[in-house]
């Protein structure tokens, strides 16, 4: 399979029938994929042409499953387009981008021009912000190219299987880069449909033989205890990201699996493979980052990838030996919950613009599978009974039900204490014991 | 012995610690994800673990209902007395 840079795939071109897909069951050929690509430049090309409309250069790209994102995203790429992802397709997600084109469905094939087949323009992918706002990281699409190539330098020998299947969806930077544009760049068909589920698990590691794995710790944690693993067909390769893997549950994959750090703001950082010794639980760099700590113990990542300035990330971290490192934890109120980035002061601050609501604080219940727990102060006269899940109901339209909190509270102040701060432990202490 | 619409509520309330959600409050038809309860995959995952554990239903790969499996309480009763073994009171 050849490797190509995703700004020459058009350009360069595969042979009509090279399967860039498995869809439904069928094998998508490069001859479809570059028709389906070639129509939604076309369309982009059409409709953009809108004096004055400079919005209609940005596309929300909002296509369920992998194959038609792969094909939206080359396709508004060939027309110079901004492609903007958004962090779900929830309906209130996709109505804060006003005067955006939304791209959906895909519009009918055209014939591939291959005199357009450069791509270029800039990625959006939005993310929940420190201050209460979900944020827009722009990536250029050679920002993308270079983490694609790095990653094909580092792993791309252990892919022997071909396919590339993925249990979480590719609305964001991880999946994106994993489960739609490596495998673009790398002629390795992608596995369209997502497979956190059990049965489509199953079925996926039937597709194909030796599939590589796109993962995270939520699905690699609970698949073993859902299905045999003994019986079934090995991936290639398991690939993990969204949070760390607790060392007992790689320990449950045969041939071990490959664990990516790294963020929306700068792409993949570092990468393990834990085996149980000490040594194994360190970070390597990536070799076209460059890695300091502020003097909080902040990490700061520097290169191309991460932009023009330095980036701080908000997880504190310890040199070792040999460039290596060790991840410390969290020093914000942005946190990963089954590895989503969830912004309390984002869902605090939705709380607090529904009408029944006076005051909301949200904190994390630590527990075997930490959730969050909201304590609200009612307005007047509003009765507490059947509240929570009204406001339950209220977040659902703009936040994925993982971020959605659990547990609830309603006091009539917040529990701020003598210095006037609302402390973590006084939220978490007003739901007593963590449930068994 | 046969699961019913009750017992399946309360085991969904006490798998996943729905401490504000009663089984009167939750319809027998009322999606349990999305929409509905708002549960997420990974509820669904944690459903299914217990569901494993306590009654012997299990995934398989050539099933494409599974899914469809989880929708309400009535497809989970009706999944779990087709497929599995509900212990004697």
């Amino acid at each position: 399979m050849t490797f190509l840079p995703l700004a020459q795939l058009f350009r360069a071109g595969r042979r009509p029938e090279h399967p860039v897909a498995w869809s439904a069951g069928a094998a998508r050929t490069w001859g479809e994929f570059a028709a389906a690509s070639a129509g939604v430049a076309a369309q982009a090309r059409t409709l953009g042409g809108e004096p004055g409309a400079g919005s209609a250069e940005r596309w929300v790209l909002a296509c369920e499953d992998a194959w038609a994102f792969a094909a939206g995203f080359s396709g508004l790429l060939q027309a110079g387009r901004t492609v903007v992802v958004p962090p779900n397709f929830l309906p209130e997600t996709l109505a804060r981008f006003p005067g955006h084109r939304l791209l959906r469905n895909l519009p009918a094939p055209a014939e591939a021009r291959p005199e357009a087949g450069i791509l270029e323009g800039r990625v959006e992918f939005w993310t929940s912000g420190t201050t209460g706002e979900p944020k827009a990281l722009v990536k250029t699409l050679a920002q993308l190219d270079a983490e694609v190539a790095v990653l094909e330098a580092l792993f791309g020998a252990r892919l022997t299987g071909g396919l590339v299947v993925g249990t979480l969806p590719h609305q964001h930077i991880y999946g994106c880069l994993f489960r739609v544009l490596w495998p673009l760049a790398a002629g390795r068909p992608l596995l369209s449909e997502p497979c956190g589920d059990p049965a489509s698990f199953l079925r996926a590691l039937a597709t194909m033989p030796a599939p590589a794995l796109i993962s995270s710790p939520a699905h690699l944690a609970r698949l073993p205890r859902l299905l045999d693993l003994e019986g079934l067909p090995r991936p290639a390769v398991i690939f993990s990201s969204g949070g760390p893997l607790e060392a007992a549950d790689a320990a449950q994959w045969a041939g071990g699996v490959v664990e990516i750090y790294g963020s929306t703001e700068t792409g993949g950082i570092a990468w393990r493979q834990q085996d149980g010794t000490p040594e194994a639980a360190f970070w390597t760099p990536f070799p076209d980052v460059a890695l300091s700590c502020d003097p909080d113990g902040a990490l700061v990542v520097a290169g191309f990838r991460a932009g023009p300035a330095p980036q701080r990330m908000e997880d504190a971290a310890e040199p070792m030996a040999g460039g290596r490192f060790r991840l410390l934890g969290r020093l914000d109120r942005t946190l990963k919950l089954e590895e989503k980035r969830v912004s309390l002061p984002e869902l605090e601050a939705a709380l607090q613009a529904h009408p029944l609501v006076a005051r909301a604080a949200v904190a994390l219940l630590p527990g075997p599978r930490p959730r969050l727990g909201a304590v609200v102060v009612l307005r007047d006269g509003a009765a507490t009974a059947g509240a929570g899940r009204e406001l339950r109901r209220h977040l659902a339209g703009r936040f994925e039900a993982v971020a959605l909190p659990r547990r609830w509270r309603f006091v009539a102040e917040l529990p701020y204490d003598g210095r006037g701060k609302l402390t973590a432990q006084a939220l978490t202490a007003l739901f007593g014991e963590a449930r068994p | 012995m046969e699961i019913t619409p009750l017992e399946m509520k309360k085991f969904i309330i006490a798998t996943l610690g729905l401490e504000d959600v009663t089984p009167e409050s939750l319809g027998d038809d009322e999606p349990l994800f999305a929409e509905g309860l708002g549960l997420d995959s990974i509820d669904a995952l944690e459903l299914g673990i217990a569901l494993r554990k306590t009654y012997q239903v299990q995934a398989s790969g050539d099933d494409p209902g599974s899914r469809e499996h989880f929708r309400s309480v009535n497809t989970l009763v009706a999944f779990v007395n087709q497929h599995g073994a509900v212990p004697g009171s």
